[in-house]
């Protein structure tokens, strides 16, 4: 009995590490389980960073898995023997404080960097080569529930002036450029989430955040859209608070922003408020 | 000891089994009242399981009493009223009482050799401020969505209502009788140690449930004055955590709440697991016959999880909206405390190597529990990084890593115990067959249940949705209003979509597996009464093992101990090579006795009334 309970511990590692290969490998029927097509600048550095750990953690896994299932087919009871009589070992200990201490310190070193570019400096002002350009946001995010409004600069690339328009969960972007985009919350708590982009942020009523991307044009496959959701419970609506992403060539862009400019001045004209 | 105990005979069966203020008495009812409340969350997560699989259906029993004219089919409110019980009960009415309150009570003063708690009327206390908690928990089901919809974390401003107010309420209850217990069990240890019993005598039980009460001690306070800020924003219209905005005039701060919540509820992770990381360090080196590998390194690391847990709370708002910079240094602690856990599961592995193991069921469930941690404690390490928990938080990866560490990890620890203790607290002894079917059905459906959570998780599959439908038809109508337009050259290929299919049928195969993992809790039930009549009668050391407990009588009177024990070496002696036998009672003689004049005259003997045979 002892070697059929040895084999349900040996089981756990070996599938579970299984599993995380025919997802990674696209295997039936883990097709389409990995991580969501990346299209950003950046993502690739978090792709690979979640990669190496699990690496890591995978080797762990199976190294400490195997161990106990081994302990366990090795060492059953017996009358006739006594276990070994130990309390320890001093050297044991320190090789393994000392050993995974180094390797969590350096997944720490090594994913500090990425954080760093990916969240603390300052978008809105682009440093190459000495110079510094100040960038203006290209969209103001407005979540409310259960639905995100997106206001877009318009062909000025100023928020705030009379060529802005607004678009209900449509949000288009161009690539292959910086973007940053402004979030606010007009009521609960929502999340910004972009799985293709890397990107998840809170938004907290009565506070301005801001993320920054960008998207990849050779990452785009033709004619995709992507998906906006809302990853922070907001209410009963939460899971049907969805927007689209369309990304579009960058003078596709600006044809988007003449029209819906053309387009709502007919609007403006047909209402009869113009002065 | 103390009067309540000593007159115990002669008091009614009120006074005796109701108002007790006998630990034994008091740690059953926490047994009891919390069993109960697990099968009624184990409800709470299967209805929600049969939302996910198959949304908008007809839910059986709770659909056709609630929702008769919408045939059965629960609003999106009742799923998030769901998933918010299902956490709530399951963390402030099961876990951290079953932990601290049942086995607490029962354990503490049996392993210390203390006749009862130090506060025996307190300890009493404890236990019935609880009732007040689970009124209130009930009262808020009884509002109009049925419950709070907000999610265990009741993140301001979305909370508001009656159904808020009670449980706020029961929350503060709940807390007020952890302080209670953490005092108590606090003095308890400190102060009414056996003879002999050092601190690094006690048994790794009693050092968890120590580090516990120290964390519970300093990190309660915190969380009942945020409970008590977000009750006077509900009730008294204050402003503590309410922006200002058209529903609120408040200029609150929506993530102080999350600061002062997860200042506690981090710990509370900690609070969660550290006992049961204790009583399976106790089993594991019972059954392999074996000294526990490594022992003051494993309570020097258990105190590193807590003290290093007061500073990690930071790691659940990566994505919050805090300082970046404030995640950089959260990321440094979150990542170092995987060091102490890691040097645990070692020492685990270390204790059953060239053991002699004896594989009952507490054995199993233990060595389940350190299967299962591994499991929880490495998922830890891709989100304790911010930048890796940018695509992870607020998904299925989530909710995956806190049900091995709880559900695979704490539960089946607590199943260990049960199974282990339950000789000394009843007198009888559990069926090992019964007990090793429902290990073996438990651990494949809970690993069958909770694994491919990952697998959801790293595909971005958002937690807390109530169903994943209408993504697709989201992305189907904007793949047809594009069509329309044809302007962009975009045809209607979504990303979402393509996901979609395994989405479906990892959510079926989660739900078949969930609703087999409550099923097969039946073999657990059954044990348990049918156990109370027909097991077995368990001598006073029925698994041959060193701590105190097991020199009372089974079940052990009032006063606990029929003698007094005086102790002499530390809770792990098994396979001495000097002894004749394969374990040493803590109050066994010393094999050489310096003095052995001085030594022996003042003991009983307790192991002279065991049945002949099992002491070898």
């Amino acid at each position: 009995m002892n070697r059929f309970w040895s084999i349900l511990f040996f089981l756990v590692p070996i599938l579970g590490v299984g599993v995380c290969f025919l997802s990674a490998f696209d295997i039936a029927p883990f097709q389409n389980t990995w991580l969501p097509a990346d299209i950003s600048e950046s993502g690739k550095d978090i792709d690979q960073a979640f990669v190496v750990v699990m690496w890591i953690v995978g080797i762990v896994f199976l190294g400490t898995g195997l161990i106990l299932g081994f302990s366990l087919w090795a060492h059953s009871f017996s009358i006739d023997r006594k276990a070994e009589y130990s309390h320890g070992n001093t050297k044991l200990e320190i090789a393994w404080s000392i050993i995974p201490g180094i390797i969590l310190i350096a997944i720490f070193v090594y994913q500090s960097f990425y954080w760093e570019k990916q969240k603390i400096y300052n978008p809105l002002e682009l440093q190459s080569d000495g110079d510094v350009t100040q960038v203006q946001p290209l969209v103001r995010v407005v979540a409310r529930k259960f639905g995100w409004s997106f206001r877009y600069a318009g062909v000025d690339a100023t928020l705030d002036t009379a060529d802005d328009f607004i678009l209900e969960n449509e949000l288009y972007l161009p690539v292959d450029r910086s973007i940053v985009l402004e979030l606010e919350s007009e009521d609960v708590l929502h999340s910004f989430y972009l799985r293709n982009l890397r990107v998840k942020q809170d938004i907290i009523p009565g506070k301005r955040q801001l993320v920054w991307f960008s998207i990849i044009s050779s990452k785009v496959e033709q004619g995709k859209i992507y998906d906006i959701l809302c990853a922070e419970l907001c209410g009963w609506g939460h899971s049907r608070m969805n927007g689209r992403l369309y990304p579009l060539a960058k003078e596709k862009y600006q044809v988007f922003l003449a029209e819906q400019n053309a387009l709502q001045n007919q609007v403006t004209m047909g209402g009869g408020n113009t002065p | 000891m103390n009067d309540a105990s000593s007159h115990g005979d002669k008091q009614s069966f009120l006074w005796r089994y109701v108002f007790s203020r006998d630990h034994k008495v008091i740690g059953t009812q926490f047994l009891f009242s919390t069993l109960i409340w697990f099968a009624a969350g184990g409800i709470l997560a299967i209805a929600l399981r049969i939302q996910l699989a198959w949304p908008w259906t007809s839910m059986p029993y709770f659909g056709n009493e609630l929702f008769a004219t919408e045939g059965g089919q629960i609003s999106p409110d009742f799923y998030n009223m769901l998933f918010t019980m299902h956490a709530s009960i399951m963390i402030f009415f099961v876990i951290i009482p079953i932990l601290a309150g049942a086995f607490g009570n029962i354990l503490i003063p049996l392993m210390i050799g203390a006749d009862d708690m130090a506060f025996p009327t307190l300890n009493m206390l404890s236990y019935w401020v609880m009732w007040p908690a689970f009124i209130f928990m009930g009262l808020s089901f009884g509002t109009p969505t049925f419950g709070p919809g907000f999610g265990w974390t009741a993140n301001p401003p979305m909370t508001e209502g009656p159904a808020l107010t009670f449980w706020l309420l029961a929350l503060i209850c709940v807390g007020i009788s952890s302080m209670m217990g953490s005092v108590n069990y606090l003095t308890t240890i400190i102060q009414m140690r056996a003879p002999g019993m050092t601190m690094f005598r006690l048994p790794m039980t009693i050092w968890g449930m120590f580090v516990t009460a120290i964390l519970q001690a300093f990190a309660l306070p915190v969380l009942t004055a945020a409970l008590s800020m977000q009750l006077a924003d509900n009730v008294l219209g204050t402003g503590f955590f309410r922006p200002e905005s058209a529903a609120s005039s408040g200029g609150g701060e929506p993530l102080m709440w999350q600061h002062l919540f997860w200042f506690y509820s981090h710990p509370a992770v900690y609070i969660m697991i550290l006992p049961a990381m204790g009583m399976v360090s106790d089993i594991i080196s019972c059954f392999a016959r074996k000294p526990l590998f490594g022992y003051k390194p494993m309570i020097y690391s258990i105190s590193g999880i807590a003290g290093l847990g007061f500073i990690v709370w930071g790691h659940h708002m990566f994505i919050s909206g805090m300082n970046p910079w404030l995640g950089t240094t959260f990321a440094l602690s979150t990542i170092l405390i995987a060091l102490p856990s890691a040097v645990k599961v070692f020492n685990w592995l270390g204790t059953l190597w060239n053991g002699n193991l004896q594989l009952t069921s507490p054995m199993l469930f233990a060595i389940s529990f350190v299967s299962m941690f591994i499991i929880g404690g490495l998922s830890g390490i891709p989100i304790a990084s911010p930048l890796i928990d940018i695509p992870l938080h607020d998904t299925y990866f989530i909710v995956a890593h806190i049900h091995y560490v709880l559900f695979a990890g704490t539960v089946m620890g607590v199943f260990a115990g049960i199974y282990f203790w339950y000789p000394k607290l009843f007198g009888r002894m559990m069926n090992e067959t019964l007990g090793k079917i429902h290990f073996l059905l438990t651990f494949v459906s809970l690993n069958a249940t909770f694994f491919l959570m990952h697998v959801l998780g790293w595909m971005g599959v958002p937690r807390r949705y109530a169903s994943f439908q209408s993504l697709k038809q989201q992305i189907d109508e904007g793949a047809q209003q594009l069509e329309l337009a044809a302007s962009n050259g975009v045809d209607k290929i979504f990303v979402m979509a393509k996901d979609y299919d395994a989405i479906v049928w990892i959510n079926e195969f989660i739900t078949y597996s969930a609703i087999a993992l409550g099923i097969v809790q039946v073999f657990f039930v059954v044990n348990f009464f049918g156990s109370l009549l027909w097991g077995k009668r368990a001598g006073r050391n029925p698994w041959n093992a060193n701590t105190l407990e097991w020199t009372t009588p089974s079940p052990p009177g009032h006063g606990n101990f029929d003698f007094q024990p005086t102790v002499h070496r530390g809770p792990y002696e098994y396979s001495h090579p000097e002894s004749e036998k394969d374990f040493l009672l803590q109050t066994d003689p010393p094999l050489a006795p310096p003095h052995p004049d001085e030594e022996t005259a003042t003991l009983v003997d307790p192991t002279g009334s065991m049945p002949a045979g099992e002491n070898k």
